[in-house]
């Protein structure tokens, strides 16, 4: 697909996670979900889709996956009449209003405070060198970028990575179970949906932050991510036939990406080429590490 | 004696090793950097048609439209996109639908192509599809204006010494997949008709709908 297509899967984040608070019991509920449904459906690579693509592989079409599918329709209009009448029109104020700086910094700020997170992830991955990125750039970021206002670990190497537990859990083989709209979140399966969750139990934010303030930097983080990618909610879409199924097969497969790098243990190079693809390259991609789209 | 005995049977040894290697990956030997340069002469070939075009859109079509058909499976993507569906549809039907597809096509990916006049094009590496050799993952990174670089991957058949791309990939999200599953998606909903997806393309490609902007 084209390339700002493929870049973010922008709904997934467009309200933010608003997991600020999740009680014990809705944990237990979805843990046991997890278990009944997700363990169950298989994972595919990249490159096992691709062989289905071209038919070498025997099937003709990848599953949907969407057993809920009415359900998840009607959730998925209900997020988006609230992203048409809400979040699209703050997210274009904000970037009208605020210079581009200041919202970098605003980008920076959250990824900064979601260090603890991500960490926990590249160390239940077994990524150390990720890990120890994510450590230097949380105290670099902390201390001479000024309380995370400016990614000076950025210019020393130290790449911004994303990492969530739903990842986690693929890695450890667990299926995506079945394809799952939730309501202000967006796309998602029972295992991310799961890894949600877990993520937010993993953030000490959780423990420390007001109910008010764990919602506003929730919403400021998505009305950021938001503004970053007005033109191309736009283009997705404009040129949809079928929007839901669109954005159901993007959120899909950009996780997909995300899990196995983009990368297949199976593949090996040409002669004549001597290097992979940096390992990181198709991670973080989520959460756009690029200038707005539309400067 | 010119060779000692041992020298003898370590070089048979050596040479068993060698053409064990050698016949062990043959083919792919032989497509090597072929596919990667494939996609390289492609591009090149690609803005320097376009850019020639001088702002003609009309020839610039045309151009994009030849180019397109003589390197893209584009018969082999419109029938994947239609999954099962294909097999119930009329030859008619189909050929309106392929006819359509390709417009889709042209539309959506002419501008790419256009663009990358102006942007940095490096082929990274050529990847092996171990299970089946006839398959390449070309691995391009395309410099954005932006500032930072997409991963785009494409897809190479090999066929009697032809490449042709079989589908591209641009930051995980693959042509073939994401247009099948929409496709089918919408197939589903209106009974299967394919006549219905070839009218809605038609004017979505009337209204230029494909183009990114």
């Amino acid at each position: 697909m084209d390339l700002k297509l493929g870049r973010y899967i922008v709904i997934s984040q467009l309200f933010g996670l608003f997991f600020s608070h999740v009680s014990g019991k809705a944990l237990r509920a979805l843990a046991i979900v997890l278990m009944v449904s997700g363990c169950a459906s298989t994972s595919q690579g990249p490159d096992d889709q691709w062989a289905q693509a071209d038919g070498s592989a025997g099937a003709s079409e990848v599953s949907d996956n969407d057993p809920i599918e009415l359900l998840n329709r009607f959730v998925f209009a209900f997020n988006d009449a609230v992203d048409v009448t809400l979040f699209q029109p703050a997210s274009a104020l904000y970037r009208f209003v605020l210079p581009e700086e200041v919202r970098d910094s605003v980008r920076n700020f959250m990824r900064n405070i979601s260090s603890p997170v991500i960490l926990a992830n590249d160390l239940l991955q077994g990524e150390w060198e990720r890990a120890e990125s994510t450590t230097t750039r949380f105290f670099v970021n902390t201390t001479i970028g000024l309380a995370g206002l400016f990614d000076v670990a950025d210019d020393m190497g130290y790449e911004y990575h994303d990492e969530d537990f739903g990842q986690t859990l693929a890695t450890y083989g667990t299926g995506e179970g079945f394809y799952l709209v939730l309501p202000f979140l967006g796309p998602s399966n029972v295992r991310d949906g799961a890894g949600l969750v877990v993520d937010s139990l993993l953030d000490p934010l959780t423990y420390i932050l007001s109910s008010e303030a764990a919602i506003g930097r929730r919403a400021l983080s998505s009305v950021d991510t938001r503004s970053r990618n007005i033109e191309l909610v736009e283009d997705i879409k404009r040129d949809s036939i079928d929007y839901y199924a669109r954005v159901r097969s993007l959120y899909r497969q950009r996780r997909e990406s995300e899990i196995t790098n983009g990368v297949e243990e199976d593949d090996f190079l040409r002669p004549g080429l001597t290097s992979l693809p940096r390992e990181n390259e198709q991670l973080g991609l989520l959460v756009p590490r690029s200038v707005p789209l539309s400067e | 004696m010119l060779f000692s005995k041992r020298q003898i049977i370590s070089g048979i040894s050596a040479a068993i090793a060698l053409s064990a290697f050698v016949l062990h990956m043959p083919v792919r030997t032989a497509a090597a950097g072929d596919a990667g340069t494939f996609v390289t002469e492609l591009k090149d070939n690609a803005v320097q048609q376009l850019t020639a075009a001088n702002g003609d859109e009309a020839l610039k079509e045309e151009r994009f439209r030849t180019l397109l058909n003589g390197n893209f499976e584009v018969e082999d993507i419109g029938k994947f996109v239609i999954g099962r569906y294909w097999r119930r549809t009329s030859d008619e039907d189909r050929k309106a639908f392929l006819s359509v597809f390709e417009d889709v096509l042209v539309q959506r990916f002419l501008p790419l192509f256009d663009d990358y006049a102006t942007q940095t094009f490096n082929v990274e590496a050529v990847r092996a599809d171990a299970k089946r050799p006839e398959f390449s993952t070309v691995v391009s990174r395309v410099g954005q204006p932006t500032g930072s670089d997409a991963t785009v991957l494409w897809r190479i058949r090999e066929k009697g010494g032809a490449f042709m791309v079989s589908d591209v990939k641009a930051e995980g999200i693959s042509l073939r997949i994401t247009y099948q599953s929409e496709y089918a998606s919408f197939l589903k909903n209106n009974s299967g008709d394919v006549k219905k997806l070839t009218q809605l393309l038609a004017r979505k490609v009337k209204a230029g709908a494909f183009a990114p902007k």
